[in-house]
């Protein structure tokens, strides 16, 4: 009896314990993961499935803006194409044996031709003809890729730099844009192929939209083709005119819509899938039965998860599911382990220089896969990559320049499209609580004033970033504690509390929460920088610093006063990135933002003067971000961001460094004001001694 | 033998030393025979040469951590702008005339190179500043209530950086930081170790006498808290702590956290003690006179294996310092800008820390070190305690 009692009391013991071995497990694993799907790729996806009626309302445009346009119409290059080409070495046996054809067979009949100031602007480079050959060794962290995705990313159209401004055609030969922004006539660069050798015809973008519009496979057509980028505007309406012409119509202007074709964000895919591809895998266009093998092959289910799986935006070509995929990119993706990402120069690649060379001069690519930021830096001055965009900081600076001639390496130093952390005020924090103290402070811009003034942002600039970053920012105040403490006694913090704080203006206890997940190393560094700036003019603040799954868990919530976050303000005005919005990096305004993307029916009826945001936001879409009216309307926004103290800036643009062989040639100058050069334009660098 | 005075001289004193060196060792050996445990624990502890320099050593450190707010020349949060990542001030002997002096030290000045992104300290010769102790400072409170308005050492300009461990990468006094951060490590040590040794005495004690079903589920608990790998267990128990606790209820909550795992193997020890000694003739005869329970656990077979389990308490302080630094250098302990060891050594995980600024790994110095002498003074302990111990 007793060794029974025992036994059962055994196997409880040991349920106790698997049980607890779970939750200690399932701690591990929310800790480890990241949030490296809401960086910059991932964005589109985020806001695809919310679904809404269809009905476009008409925006409010400010009377200052004036909507005058002529058609725009662009089909000429800025060079003209060579009379030869030279064909690849790389290709050369393949070509010799008729296993691939010649390269002027491959090439579209007027390639895109790339020299000086076509991807990058003449300022920036001094742009020269390169040489065949070479593999291009880089890195990536967790395996997010974004440097891949950006050598892969091809646009619709293309305009040097990060800009959109008059972008030149790039995979189709000529645009026209009528002149009220709702219809986008295309016409697909003849002869242009897929990765497979097929040609790029209408078929293609048809296939894209029947796709869209298919409920089975798209629980919502894609936001960004939609009127006005809103997810209650009404879906673009494709018409076919030929097999390379096609027009897009939307049933309000659509300014924007050009930006989005010379965006890297959505990319080619936004309108060109393989239709050629795809069809293999519908049940609409091809035999069940032959489906059938292809699923029982990869264990799946339904046709519409293999189209799901098949059919993928170019973030995700470089994936495991991606190989085999067609594309239109300068490499294609060959081997994919946990280790490594290879990938080998496209043969039927459309862009070519002026002297007659097909890009890319690179041969292969291989990204390492590493999962420690610090082994990348070590590796990186030891030279065993070709190019590291991102992850250099400027706070490595003398590892990189200690190590340049052992390793022979060569660093760059440039500014971003990202900016440095800033300070977001969540203006919807604590709302529905009546007469909240938090809301009655932040609504009034005195009290963001305050704050601004109480930042010494040449002290933030000289002990995280070598003095190398700018002043400037949205807020405008230069450190001025007096100021600071004069505006907060205006807004009724007088009192101060036993510890020498100030209260609220009711005499209670105040607390500014500043809630960061340490995302840069320098995250840190500024928070206790700030908590040492505000307890100096009497807030008594406190840093709470939490795992990356939580800050986003928080966030959704609406739990969070203050968040420390970067954000990608060099690339908002050109509309490849809307990072200001209220609830993506750091947040600002979460719940008015649901009430805006639900149409009233969840969140915070936004108050006046957020209100005067989403107004001038959606203004914003009508025209084309860098045209005239383009340029007023973010003049507008920038205006309202500084007056409303949404974001408080400590310091105003980054300087990071890219660190790459000092062999490589087609490199941007110092000083080039974005970064990201030496991957969303890898097609051009070359190695300039044979490897 | 031809002996000189001298010679005779020396004999005698030679002589004389070996006698008193005998009726010395005499005298101890007789005081041996009364002596009580604790003075014969004492005498043999004092014989450990090693053990008794680290109780020295540790005792100073404690001392100093506790009063840190005396013997610091800053506060751990106090920044000296325009001075981050700054080596270690070099302290001067000879004036600039070839005399020798009090310690003084220069005024620095520094420039970035642009090129190198590495910054040139350059002492001004003209303006040196000489180190002062008992130096009047701003005014402070001593342990939170004791007004002071006096440091160890430090500078008559308060406004010039001191900085004998160099700078972290906010400006901050790297030596004053450890010694503030000490008040959190190296008492976690204790606090831990209390609540581990209080739960394990008692429970293994439980265990012990009782047996049956009671000694079944205790020690089945045991083998599931011993089963589950430290760190995910430390991540599960930290991450559920509110964020907004504050300092001081985090380090208690880590303390708890640290003790969760720390009572098991004292309670199994024990529970073994306890097993063995109930059966022995002084416990039999205890329980024949009627006595009860928690008279014969308290009075007869706790005091038994008091030795062993004070030596326990001993090795198991490293144990926990060590705890708290992981846990802090892994981000899940006490959070900046609270300062203990591991969040130092967390801000120093960086590659440019090895590279260029080696100084902000010296908070690791003084974890190994306190460690090193805690295991020392145990060892120590440990042969000092144990009855058959061949150097007694």
């Amino acid at each position: 009896m007793k060794h029974k009692k025992a036994k059962l009391l055994k196997i409880i013991c040991f349920f106790i314990g698997v049980l607890l071995a779970l939750v200690a497990c399932r701690g591990d694993v929310d800790n480890a993961s990241s949030d490296s799907d809401a960086e910059t790729t991932g964005d589109i996806g985020s806001t695809e499935s919310i679904q809404t009626p269809s009905k476009t309302p008409l925006p409010y445009l400010p009377s200052n803006i004036v909507l005058e346009s002529d058609p725009i119409s662009v089909s000429s290059q800025k060079y003209d194409p060579p009379s030869t080409y030279n064909e690849v070495p790389f290709f050369a046996d393949l070509v010799t044996a008729g296993k691939l054809p010649p390269i002027s067979e491959r090439l579209p009949r007027e390639p895109f031709v790339v020299g000086p100031g076509v991807l990058n602007s003449e300022k920036w480079l001094d742009w020269e003809v390169g040489d065949y050959g070479g593999t291009i060794r880089t890195t990536n962290l967790n395996g997010s890729m974004h440097e891949v995705a950006l050598a892969m990313g091809m646009t619709i159209l293309r305009a040097p730099d990060q800009s959109t401004k008059d972008p030149l055609p790039a995979i189709v030969s000529s645009y026209e844009i009528s002149a009220d922004f709702t219809q986008y006539t295309l016409t697909i660069r003849e002869g242009i192929r897929w990765s497979d050798g097929v040609l790029v015809t209408t078929e293609d973008v048809r296939m894209t939209f029947e796709l869209y519009d298919d409920e089975r496979i798209y629980p919502s057509f894609p936001i960004k083709a939609r009127t006005l980028g809103r997810a209650d505007g009404t879906p673009g309406k494709l018409t076919i005119i030929d097999h390379l012409t096609f027009k897009i119509t939307f049933d309000a202007s659509y300014g924007q819509f050009l930006a989005e074709l010379s965006s890297w964000i959505p990319d080619y895919t936004l309108l060109f899938r393989p239709a050629h591809f795809i069809k293999q895998f519908h049940a609409d266009y091809t035999d069940m039965a032959e489906i059938q093998l292809i699923l029982d092959e990869l264990e799946m289910r339904t046709w519409e998860d293999l189209v799901i799986l098949k059919d993928m935006r170019h973030w995700e070509l470089y994936r495991e599911h991606g190989l085999g995929v067609p594309s239109l990119t300068p490499w294609i993706t060959e081997e994919v382990t946990s280790s490594v990402v290879r990938a080998v120069r496209n043969p039927y690649y459309w862009k070519v220089d002026i002297a007659g060379n097909q890009l890319p001069y690179i041969d292969r690519v291989e990204a390492e896969v590493s999962n420690q930021l610090q082994s990348i830096i070590l590796k990186t001055a030891a030279g065993e990559y070709d190019v590291v965009t991102s992850f250099a900081q400027i706070r490595e600076m003398p590892l990189y320049r200690e190590n340049a001639e052992r390793s022979n390496i060569k660093t760059v130093l440039h500014g971003s499209i990202n900016n440095p952390p800033i300070l977001f005020l969540n203006h919807d924090y604590d709302y529905e609580t009546e007469d909240s103290v938090w809301q009655q402070l932040i609504s009034d811009p005195r009290f963001g004033s305050a704050i601004a003034s109480a930042i010494d942002k040449e002290d933030v600039n000289n002990t995280l970033y070598f003095g190398h970053y700018t002043l400037d920012g949205f807020t405008k105040e230069t450190f001025d504690p007096e100021a600071s403490n004069r505006l907060l006694d205006e807004v009724g913090m007088t009192q101060r509390d036993a510890d020498g704080f100030r209260t609220d203006p009711n005499g209670d206890r105040f607390e500014l929460t500043i809630t960061t997940a340490e995302v840069s190393p320098d995250f840190l560094g500024l928070g206790e920088l700030l908590k040492n700036y505000f307890e100096n003019v009497g807030i008594r603040t406190t840093l709470d610093v939490i795992g990356s799954s939580l800050f986003g868990q928080r966030m959704n919530g609406n739990e969070l006063m203050a968040t420390i976050h970067w954000s990608d303000e060099p690339i908002w005005a050109p509309g490849i990135s809307e990072d200001y919005w209220p609830g993506f990096k750091g947040h600002w305004a979460p719940m008015s933002e649901m009430y805006f993307n639900t149409n009233g029916e969840s969140g915070r009826k936004p108050p006046p003067y957020l209100q005067e945001f989403f107004d001038l936001h959606v203004a914003r879409k009508v025209v084309p971000p860098q045209s005239e009216a383009g340029e007023a309307l973010y003049a507008d926004l920038v205006n309202w961001f500084s007056k409303h103290y949404v974001t408080i800036w400590p310091v105003g643009r980054m300087t990071v460094p890219t660190v790459y062989n000092a062999d490589l040639g087609n490199v941007i100058k110092d000083g080039y004001p974005f970064d990201r050069a030496l991957d969303y334009g890898m097609e051009q660098l070359f190695f300039k001694t044979p490897q | 033998m031809n002996q000189t005075p001298i010679h005779a001289f020396f004999s005698r004193i030679a002589s004389g030393y070996i006698r008193w060196r005998e009726t010395r060792a005499k005298r101890l050996q007789e005081s041996l025979y009364y002596a009580s445990q604790r003075k014969l624990v004492w005498h043999a502890f004092n014989r450990h040469k090693l053990a008794r320099i680290s109780l020295v050593f540790l005792a100073i450190l404690y001392f100093v951590s506790v009063f840190a707010d005396f013997f610091a020349p800053f506060g751990p949060l106090k920044r000296f702008k325009d001075f981050n990542d700054a080596p270690p001030t070099s302290i001067h002997l000879i004036k600039a005339d070839g005399r020798l002096s009090r310690p003084h030290i220069y005024e620095t000045k520094r420039e970035l190179n642009t090129d190198t992104f590495k910054y040139r300290y350059s002492e001004d010769r003209s303006k040196p500043h000489s180190i002062r102790f008992i130096v009047r400072t701003e005014p402070y409170k001593l342990l939170g209530f004791i007004p002071m308005q006096h440091k160890l050492f430090g500078l008559e300009n308060r406004q010039v950086p001191l900085l004998l461990f160099g700078s972290d990468r906010l400006g901050r006094d790297v030596f004053s930081r450890i010694l503030f951060a000490g008040r959190i490590s190296l008492f976690i040590g204790f606090g831990g170790v209390l609540v581990a040794f209080i739960l394990g005495s008692i429970l293994g004690g439980i265990s012990g006498y009782y047996g049956g079903v009671v000694d079944e589920a205790i020690q089945r608990v045991i083998e599931v808290l011993i089963s589950v790998p430290d760190i995910p267990i430390w991540i599960a128990l930290s991450a559920a702590l509110p964020r907004d606790w504050g300092t001081i209820n985090i380090y208690f909550a880590i303390t708890l956290i640290l003790s969760v795992r720390g009572w098991t193997g004292l309670a199994r020890v024990v529970r073994g003690r306890i097993i063995s000694l109930r059966e022995e003739e002084f416990a039999l005869a205890a329980k024949a006179a009627g006595a009860s329970d928690r008279r014969i656990i308290f009075k007869h077979l706790l005091p038994a294996f008091s030795s062993y389990l004070i030596v326990h308490m001993t090795l198991a302080i490293p144990g926990m310092i060590l705890g708290e630094t992981a846990l802090s250098f892994l981000g899940l302990g006490i959070r900046p800008p609270a300062v203990s060891w591991g969040t130092l050594l967390q801000e120093a995980q960086d590659v440019n820390v090895l590279a260029n600024f080696p100084w902000m790994l010296i908070p690791a110095l003084f974890v190994v070190g306190a460690i090193l002498m805690f295991n020392f003074v145990g060892d120590g302990l440990r042969d000092a305690a144990d009855p058959y111990s061949s150097s007694r």
